[in-house]
């Protein structure tokens, strides 16, 4: 994208639109009908004075002068002049590199370092989630300066899909995570993914399963007791190994399957002491967690006594059942905390009036046995016991909490405090979310305007044969006969 | 919106027009232009009654004081049969403002009313002859239209027919060629015409210099310089100059009008050149 007037290639444009204007007026024989031919000479079809009419090439080249230097300019998202401008505001974004940068902070200023060093005429930004903004390089700058990252997972791939066809050309992206194909991008900040990695084991026999919420391949080395095996992890997928009944292992050396770094230190290295763990799930409940409790180890089959089970709640209800307390749990509440979350009782914590709608029906709580997690915002999953089983709710429909990168580890939380104040067996899972790499492994940010100055290169070019090929042709035109 | 030919009051106009012509000492009795003749001492062919222009001197006064009505009286030796106009209606014929069309219709009316009010039998060229209320031969022009003229040829096919006939010829005359060979079979047969020949602006002012100039007719095109211009003139007086001379040599009235004037003047001058070529 071209910063303005000040682009030489404009020039060029100018220069193939005065010669569509020119072509445009090209003076032609006036057409004159008369009665009869009887008093005209007879020697001539084709006035001296008119020139011959420039030929069809000489508007297909200026045309094409006229495109080649407009879109040499840089691109151009939506038809104008706008700049688009999309940036992933989703939690991971939050997190910090060892400088204390965040992401969002990297990606934000390296935009907006960028738009003050450019100025495009109509930028045009979009925060994923969040709104789109349009205005001014300044205006644009300001809004994207003041925007933090959401405690939202970024629906990146729904995103693009609503981007107009003309945003296609070319769209500034600010993502943790890979843009989605058929996008033209410059990247502001890093490309890197988050992986959620969840060891477990269950049996028997024992697997070890291992889940890989991000865009790309992972290859993980699992330490049993001393023996390694590796596990190719696809994206958005599981796998799994099996691995000895009762084990105490590492899951390392977490490694890209197709170079993209990863950027989350949350998954990077995670301790596993796995001591047998039986997981029930609804076969009804959404595909995602199906596929993630799966992945996990849980195993299907008749509830056993005294099992933990997992419910999903109903589509977003409140999650609350009848005058007493509620617990809630939050995945960006677990990012901001780590391990420090916990869940707790909530002796005479007063809960919402029970619209009814959308509560936990058919599942009344254990109000003895309810678990609140102390987080700001705490209003995703509910944690507590029936009987002598551990429940965990979700709201999985309204917030696609499945689907995020860090539900796994947030189940598996919910599940441990829920179990160790219960009396059901203890769950053998844990996750140790201490950074287990202390890496600055964002991306240095791609450069689009070298990219845009080579394609330029090679459209100005094009386009100035273009331009030249059209003056000659109506040059030749302006001949005549 | 296309031109009203033949505005309400035409046929009031036409009227007074022949008195204007009667003014000007114009032959009312002349031809299929004007009353029969008063000559004493031929073939009194009957009456009809007596209408502005008449001259006075042809009112018959004993029928007047017979029948209390005027009228004139009719001669069956100066009396043509039948009077034959030809509206050319070819495309070059829509030229002008009006068109040479719509001034060849009315001069058309006109000429063949006053006919009609003289007692002449009035056709129009290619049909047989009509009812002799001068409406109807008004409402057959107008329905005419611009393009309506059969070529001259047609008339030559036809036969031109035996007895007293008259022409008039309303025409640009483009088709000269064709035109002169009815004319001179016209005059070999010793009927008397009247050439019209209209002319527009397109057809008398060379187009802008550097046009190319189409005809209306065959689609054909020439270019057309600024030097041209002087050959356009010399080409169309040479025209109008052979023009001329055929018709003194064939016999035939000639008079050249311009669309853009008055039907009435032209029409005037048809009655006018009749009285200098009787």
């Amino acid at each position: 994208m071209t910063g303005g007037f000040d682009e030489p290639l404009w020039f060029l444009l100018a220069a193939a639109g005065g010669l569509i204007l020119w072509l445009a007026r090209w003076r032609r024989a006036a057409r004159v009908p008369r009665p009869s031919l009887a008093f005209f000479p007879s020697s001539r079809e084709r006035p001296r004075s008119a020139r011959r009419a420039p030929p069809p090439s000489a508007w297909l080249a200026a045309g094409a002068a006229v495109i080649g230097a407009a879109a040499l300019a840089g691109p151009r998202a939506s038809g104008g002049d706008a700049v688009w401008l999309v940036f992933d505001r989703s939690a991971a974004m939050a997190w910090r590199d060892a400088s204390g940068v965040s992401r969002f902070e990297r990606a934000s200023g390296l935009a907006a370092a960028w738009l003050g060093r450019e100025r495009p005429g109509e930028v045009v930004w979009a925060f994923v989630p969040g709104r789109m903004g349009r205005g001014t390089w300044g205006e644009a700058r300001e809004a994207i300066l003041a925007a933090t990252p959401l405690r939202e997972a970024a629906d990146w791939e729904g995103c693009f899909a609503a981007l107009p066809p003309s945003a296609r050309g070319a769209v500034y992206t600010a993502t943790s995570g890979r843009s989605p194909a058929g996008f033209e991008t410059w990247r502001f900040g890093a490309i890197a993914e988050n992986v959620g990695i969840l060891g477990a084991a269950a049996g028997p026999p024992a697997r070890l399963s291992v889940v890989n919420a991000g865009h790309g391949a992972r290859r993980v080395r699992a330490g049993f007791a001393g023996a390694w095996r590796e596990l190719e992890v696809p994206p958005r997928g599981a796998a799994s190994v099996e691995c000895p009944e009762s084990w105490e292992g590492t899951v390392v050396g977490v490694e890209s399957a197709d170079g993209l770094p990863d950027a989350s230190p949350l998954d990077d290295a995670a301790p596993v002491p796995c001591a047998g763990v039986r997981l029930e799930f609804d076969p009804d409940c959404p595909a995602a967690l199906r596929r993630a409790l799966e992945a996990w180890g849980a195993a299907r089959g008749e509830p056993r006594a005294r099992s933990p089970r997992l419910e999903t709640g109903p589509l977003g209800g409140a999650l609350a059942a009848g005058a007493s307390r509620i617990e809630y749990a939050t995945t960006s509440a677990l990012r901001d905390h780590g391990q420090e979350l916990r869940l707790r009782r909530a002796p005479g914590v007063e809960a919402p009036d029970p619209s009814g709608a959308g509560s936990l029906r058919g599942i009344p709580v254990d109000v003895d046995r309810a678990w609140w997690i102390d987080a700001a915002r705490a209003d995703r999953a509910l944690a507590g016991t029936l009987g002598s089983r551990a429940r965990i709710g979700f709201d999985a429909g309204a917030n696609a909490i499945a689907r995020d990168p860090s539900f796994p580890v947030l189940v598996a939380s919910l599940a441990e405090e829920v179990l160790a104040q219960s009396q059901a067996p203890p769950l053998a899972l844990s996750l140790v979310l201490d950074p287990g790499v202390a890496r600055d492994d964002v991306e240095p940010a791609s450069e689009p305007r070298e990219r845009g100055r080579s394609d330029r290169s090679l459209a100005g070019a094009l386009s100035a044969a273009a331009l030249v090929l059209a003056c000659g042709a109506a040059s030749f035109a302006a001949r005549g006969r | 919106m296309p031109t009203i030919v033949f505005e309400p009051d035409f046929l009031d106009r036409v009227a007074a027009l022949r008195m204007e012509g009667a003014r000007r000492g114009t032959r009312a009795g002349s031809g299929a232009l004007g009353a029969p003749r008063a000559a004493a001492g031929f073939d009194l062919a009957g009456h009809r009654p007596y209408g502005p222009g008449d001259d006075p001197r042809a009112l018959d006064w004993a029928a007047l004081a017979r029948w209390d009505t005027p009228v004139v009286r009719r001669y069956r030796d100066v009396e043509p049969r039948v009077l034959t106009v030809i509206v050319d209606g070819s495309a070059s014929m829509g030229f002008g403002e009006p068109s040479k069309g719509v001034l060849a219709r009315r001069l058309a009316g006109a000429l063949g009313s006053i006919a009609l009010a003289s007692g002449i039998d009035l056709r129009l060229a290619g049909e047989e002859a009509g009812s002799r209320d001068p409406r109807h031969w008004l409402a057959k022009l107008e329905k005419l239209g611009p393009a309506g003229a059969p070529h001259p040829r047609r008339f030559l096919d036809e036969g031109l027919g035996g007895g007293s006939r008259e022409w008039i010829v309303l025409s640009d005359l483009y088709e000269a060629s064709e035109w002169r060979r009815f004319l001179e079979t016209v005059r070999r047969a010793g009927q008397p015409a009247l050439v019209v020949a209209i002319s527009s602006k397109e057809d008398r002012e060379p187009p802008p210099a550097g046009s190319e100039v189409i005809d209306a007719e065959t689609g054909e095109t020439r270019a057309f310089e600024d030097a041209d211009g002087e050959e356009f003139r010399s080409k169309r007086a040479e025209f109008l100059a052979a023009w001329r001379a055929f018709a003194s040599r064939s016999g035939c009235e000639w008079l050249e009008a311009h669309a853009e004037e008055s039907w009435e003047s032209a029409a005037l001058d048809a009655l006018v050149l009749r009285r200098i070529a009787r």
